[in-house]
């Protein structure tokens, strides 16, 4: 008996000079609605002074205990396969010479800022403090892949430009020649525009698109094309307006 | 125009270094692997009592306790409780009859998991190392309903005895030893907590004491010595301390396996049994075999293996009268055999494993109950290459007969066997665990290609066009096995559902490795889920460790370097073959020039040495600075190839890049103080060409470096100052001739340049970087001719992850504080940030655990586009990096069938626009307007 009771003095010296942090994950939806699907792998990792590092697994109560620290600032990380947590700045402090007790505060902290730049308080305490800490996102791994997307694939600039050229083609000829139907408009406004096509640059485009499509071979192949070049010209020109 | 198009494209592509969902589980491979079980800390348990499915739980010599799926042969949960493997430190499993919990301790830590999830119960830690652990089945109606209580022994200064409450881990009672004796074992029967305590006498001997303790108070009852007379030497030739039977017992034998004696702890008797060799050689190591279980019968199996073969004797204890007496003996059986203990309700049964049959016979008679031949013809078991070690059995009885056994077997190979009836069901690979180097080698096959070619090349026209018709005769005799293999290899392409074996790509490299206890094997990273062949390179003494390196000394053939031959021994690694030293061709490409400056670590200092006709002349050492100590050497890697020599700025112009081979990166620190210093050294003239100091350094956590090409980067652990934050920081710096473009600084004019001569001095950026954890080792990506883009691998060692830093993100011309130009976006360079997030796509391992990494391994493909990697440590990891895509390869990306069916819609438009179009022309010529 006087065993145990020594032993529990000795327990009770220890919780005396070292504080008691306990961090509990609650469940969370829709990140984690049920904490206890964490892998046993996910482990919290308390660095405090060069040299000073305590690992705590995860409990099978969802929860990460470190039984006894001492005073230092420690940064908190917590590291589990599927889930990302943000870094936590936990701070261990005599709370005055006369008492044996401690404060323990956690603050969030932010990568890349000076220590002293502390974000908002998430929880303090005396000698035993115990917070919630939830995960911040999932991890996602994988890449996934671009595939073949006929919606896309048709919204592309490219497509619709060529889309649009396409309906013109084969759009407009059909559009003069219902016009006087479908746009009312007059006759003389039709012979107009029918002039200027014809004097226009599509015309002339089109004579030079026939006169390559309407190419000689057997006449270029018996020596018409060296010496009479320059009558064959106009003559195909000639035999391209002809045809129209 | 083309700036802003160019910089968008970078910007697309870079998402994409990471990986594919459709590629995750087949391009790479991993091993989940726990270590070598050990006999005492392996058996089969529930984990749910209410259900029948049991799991295999270990804790290996390699510090990893886990719980194997006897099904498949799946880890279910591992934990690596420490990463020190100190060999020396004794490690126990234990778990309660019917309990949802295991109970580990190791060093100075006892921990009850969740047997199920492996969740963690509690944890305590005892003031010293540790004993003993056992659980304490006996029910006083104290301990809380449920949960069983841990009995733990330490040893040091003041042993103790605790008792641990099984729900919370809380100290029950504590006994502390004073007498001065060595603690040895803790022990349990129903009623009392014996302490096992080795007395040393005056001459040397020892006596074996026991005090009995009252397990309700821990107080001492009684306290005996066994008249032990001078037969105890040491203690090694303690057989068995029983815990937990209905009789617990403490068995020795004198240390030339005379006579075997007995004692039932409690019980003042001492029972001698001569031991009977069977007319053949003495035994060299006597094992004992009990149950566990307080439930079950007292009677024990003892196991005798002489230098050629096996024999068990069976002995039952009289609990009431405490009498032990031999009830029969399993007939001797030549080759290596494997007893292991299973019960069942009180009756218990012993399974013997030979190398090619499995018994089970019943502890009570000798008639064997069940009888499986070992039925696999490729098992290393059955071929006598390999035998079993230790193995643990569960059986399932039908009435009187067993109908079914399960054996968990360890081989003398390293392999873990399940066998089902003598059938293997799975085995794994745990020697890899233990692997301490490892290096890729290229298949013979595909480089002897690479030598006819290379022949064909070098030799005079008229032989090269000889040899080269010769050998497409060679290859027409292959063409009709070709052709018909041809449709399949057709549809498997197309459909993408495997290979035909065929490694034109260089991915199948064979990796080399070396474990701490002497063995070497490989495997293929074509098909890495077996192991292409195995042996024992060198036979060490117990608690020997094998340092050595391995590494590729020619194609096909793996260089062995160790500290037990002077010379180099080699290995063919597609076989395991042997090589003389004389048919390794030389591999060095390096030309013997007229100086050759080595340099090496020697006691802590660093020497850079010139061989000359008078021996090793120091050229040069490091000249450390008082206090100081070198940390790590890493020098730049022999096979590093650049493709080119500058960096192609935005504006077409270059800026040429510092590079040098004799590079290396030397990090030391101060005694005493939290300081690290880091220098880049030119290795042939000692010349430092980089050097930068950090202060308030965690010294404990892991300083990682690497260096390749004209770059490097390490990492630490800082502790917060004014300035700085506190965490873990990545420092990137890259060398260069010159910061001005088009400018090679000193050496514009030089053709040879000799680093004896002239100390040309590099200019360096460096950017420092915050991430999120800390990196435990480091490596860099290598491809065969350098030009695609490198990727820095980092071992994570919390995160139990590998990730690829792609090295756009770590350049060090990064714009600080401004946003980039057109130039520089042009370049790929985006505003530098303080903090780099480790990207979960750039987890190599991707939703995988690679636990206990010690280092990452890197080898150029054929393709250029491609780097192959394998980690190592504890698991074993491998895959294919394709750091700025498969440019020259068509990935799973490339859909086939869209290919083919856009050829055939083009085809079919063809056919039905084509009348239409000779009409429209026809018409057109026709038709007057």
């Amino acid at each position: 008996m006087r065993l145990l009771f020594l032993a529990a003095a000795l327990g009770f010296a220890q919780a005396i000079s070292a504080a008691k942090l306990t961090i509990s994950i609650p469940p969370s939806p829709p990140v984690l609605p049920n904490p206890a699907t964490l892998p046993s792998s996910t482990h919290a990792v308390l660095l405090g002074s060069p040299g000073i590092k305590h690992t705590a697994p995860l409990r099978r109560d969802n929860t990460f205990v470190f039984p006894s620290l001492a005073a230092d600032s420690y940064l908190l990380t917590i590291y589990s396969r599927d889930h990302a947590f943000a870094p936590y700045r936990v701070d261990i402090t005599e709370a005055a010479a006369a008492s044996a007790q401690q404060d323990v505060n956690i603050w969030w902290t932010y990568r890349g800022n000076e220590w002293s730049n502390k974000g908002p308080l998430l929880g303090s305490g005396q000698d035993d403090l115990r917070v919630e800490i939830r995960p911040t996102g999932m991890k996602d791994f994988y890449q996934q892949r671009g595939g073949f997307n006929l919606v896309g694939f048709l919204k592309s600039p490219m497509i619709l430009m060529g889309l649009v050229s396409v309906v013109m083609i084969f759009g407009m000829p059909y559009l003069m020649e219902n016009s006087e139907a479908l746009l009312d408009l007059d006759p003389e406004t039709k012979k107009e525009f029918e002039e200027m096509q014809k004097s226009g640059p599509t015309a002339q485009a089109s004579s030079a698109v026939d006169s390559i499509q309407n190419f000689d071979l057997a006449g270029f192949l018996s020596g018409k094309s060296a010496s009479s070049s320059g009558a064959a010209t106009p003559a195909a020109a000639g035999g391209g307006a002809k045809k129209r | 125009m083309l700036l802003p198009i160019y910089a968008a494209v970078i910007l697309l592509l870079r998402p994409a270094l990471a990986v594919f969902a459709d590629e995750a589980w087949t391009v790479d491979y991993h091993h989940a692997l726990l270590g070598l079980p050990k006999q005492s800390t392996t058996f089969f348990h529930r984990p749910d009592p209410s259900s029948r499915a049991s799991l295999i739980y270990t804790l290996s010599e390699q510090g990893v306790v886990g719980a194997v799926n006897p099904r498949d042969g799946g880890v279910v949960w591992r934990h690596l409780l420490n990463s020190s493997r100190d060999a020396t430190q004794s490690s126990f499993l234990r778990a309660g009859d019917a309990q949802d919990a295991i109970v580990s301790g190791l060093g100075g830590q006892v921990t009850a998991f969740s047997a199920a999830d492996g969740r963690v119960d509690w944890q305590h830690d005892v003031p010293d190392a540790l004993v003993d652990l056992e659980i304490l089945e006996l029910e006083d109606g104290r301990g809380t309903p449920g949960a069983k209580d841990t009995l733990c022994m330490s040893a040091g200064q003041h042993p103790t005895v605790q008792r641990l409450d099984g729900a919370t881990g809380v100290v029950k009672w504590e006994h502390k030893i004073e007498s001065g004796d060595t603690p040895y074992q803790v022990s349990a029967s129903t009623t009392e907590v014996f302490a096992i305590l080795l007395h040393k006498t005056v001459l040397g001997y020892i006596k074996i004491k026991v005090i009995t303790l009252d397990p309700v108070t821990g107080r001492k009852t009684d306290e005996y010595t066994l008249s032990s007379e001078n037969e105890l030497a040491t203690a090694e030739t303690i057989l068995a301390v029983g815990a937990n039977s209905a009789s617990p017992i403490i068995a020795w034998t004198d240390s030339a396996y005379k006579t075997l004696r007995i004692n039932v702890i409690g019980k003042k008797a001492i029972v001698d049994f001569p031991i009977n060799t069977l007319g053949g050689r003495p035994p060299q190591r006597v094992t004992l075999h009990a149950p566990y279980l307080t439930t079950s019968l007292a009677h024990f199996l003892v196991h005798y293996q002489s230098l050629d073969s096996d024999w068990a004797e069976v002995y039952h204890i009289d609990v009431k009268t405490g009498r032990v007496e031999k009830a029969y003996d399993l007939p001797k059986i030549e080759g290596r055999s494997s007893f292991s203990t299973s019960t069942n309700g009180a009756n218990v049964y012993f399974t013997r494993v030979t190398k090619d049959q499995v018994f089970t016979v019943a502890s009570t008679s000798h008639g064997i109950l069940g009888r499986w031949n070992v039925d696999s013809p490729t098992s290393s078991l059955t071929d006598g290459t390999a035998r079993p070690v230790h193995a643990v059995s569960e059986v399932s009885v039908k009435g009187e007969s067993v109908s079914a056994v399960r054996s968990a077997v360890l081989l003398s190979s390293g392999e873990w066997l399940l066998l089902r009836n003598g059938s293997p069901q799975w085995t794994r690979p745990e020697i890899l665990a233990g692997t301490v180097s490892a290096a890729f080698a290229l298949p013979s096959e595909v480089s002897d290609l690479v030598n006819e070619l290379q022949e064909e090349a070098h030799s005079n026209p008229v032989s090269a066009y000889v040899h080269r018709v010769t050998r497409h005769i060679g290859d027409i005799q292959k063409l009709p096995s070709l052709l018909t293999a041809l449709p399949q290899r057709f549809v498997h392409g197309f459909l993408g559902t495997g290979s035909d074996g065929s490694d034109t790509f260089g991915f199948n490299n064979i990796i080399v490795s070396a474990t701490s206890d002497g063995h070497l094997v490989a495997v293929d990273a074509g098909r890495p889920s077996d192991i292409l062949w195995s042996s024992a390179a060198v036979i060490l003494s117990s608690g020997q460790v094998w340092k050595v390196r391995v590494e590729s000394a020619a194609p096909g053939i793996v260089r062995v370097i160790d500290d037990i031959s002077p010379m180099p021994t080699f290995f063919n690694a597609s076989t395991g073959a042997a090589i003389g030293d004389d048919e390794v061709a030389s591999d060095s490409a390096v030309p013997n020039t007229a100086v050759e400056v080595d340099f090496t670590l020697k006691d802590g200092q660093l020497y850079g040495t010139t061989a000359s006709q008078s021996g090793h002349n120091d050229l040069w050492q490091f000249g450390l600075q008082k206090g100081e100590t070198i940390l790590s050497l890493t020098p730049r890697p022999v096979n590093d190839p650049v493709a080119s020599i500058g960096k192609v700025l935005g504006d077409r112009k270059v800026l040429y890049k510092y590079l040098n081979p004799n590079l290396a990166l030397l990090a030391t620190t101060y005694a005493g103080q939290s300081r690290v210093s880091i220098y880049v050294l030119n290795t042939v003239s000692g010349a430092i060409l980089y050097s930068n100091s950090h202060r308030n350094i965690d010294l404990a956590a892991p300083i990682a470096a690497t260096l390749s090409e004209n770059w490097f980067a390490y990492s630490y652990t800082a502790e917060s100052t004014s300035t700085a934050p506190k965490g873990h920081q990545l420092v990137v710096g890259e060398l260069f001739e010159s910061l001005t473009s088009n400018d090679r600084g000193l050496l514009d004019a030089a053709t040879n340049v000799s680093s004896l001569a002239s100390s040309t001095q590099p200019l360096t950026l460096t950017q420092t970087y915050h991430i999120p954890e800390s990196i435990s080792k480091m490596s860099v990506t290598q491809t065969r001719q350098g030009i695609t883009s490198r990727q820095l691998l980092a071992v994570l060692a919390e995160s139990n992850a590998i990730v690829g830093i792609p090295r756009g993100v770590i350049d060090p011309r990064r714009p600080v504080n401004r946003e980039p130009t057109k130039d520089e976006q042009a370049e790929g360079l985006f505003r530098y940030t303080p903090v780099i997030d480790f990207d979960p796509k750039w987890y190599l391992n991707h939703r995988r655990e690679v636990l206990g990494v010690k280092d990452v391994i890197t080898s150029p493909a054929i393709l250029e586009s491609t780097s192959l990697v394998y980690a190592y440590g504890l698991d074993v990891f491998g895959t294919r990096l394709n750091p700025s895509f498969n440019f020259d390869m068509l990935g799973k990306d490339f859909n086939k069938f869209q290919m083919l069916a856009t050829v055939a819609a083009l085809a079919v438009a063809t056919f039905v626009v084509a009348p239409l179009v000779q009409r429209k022309q026809i018409n057109q010529r026709w038709q007057f307007t």
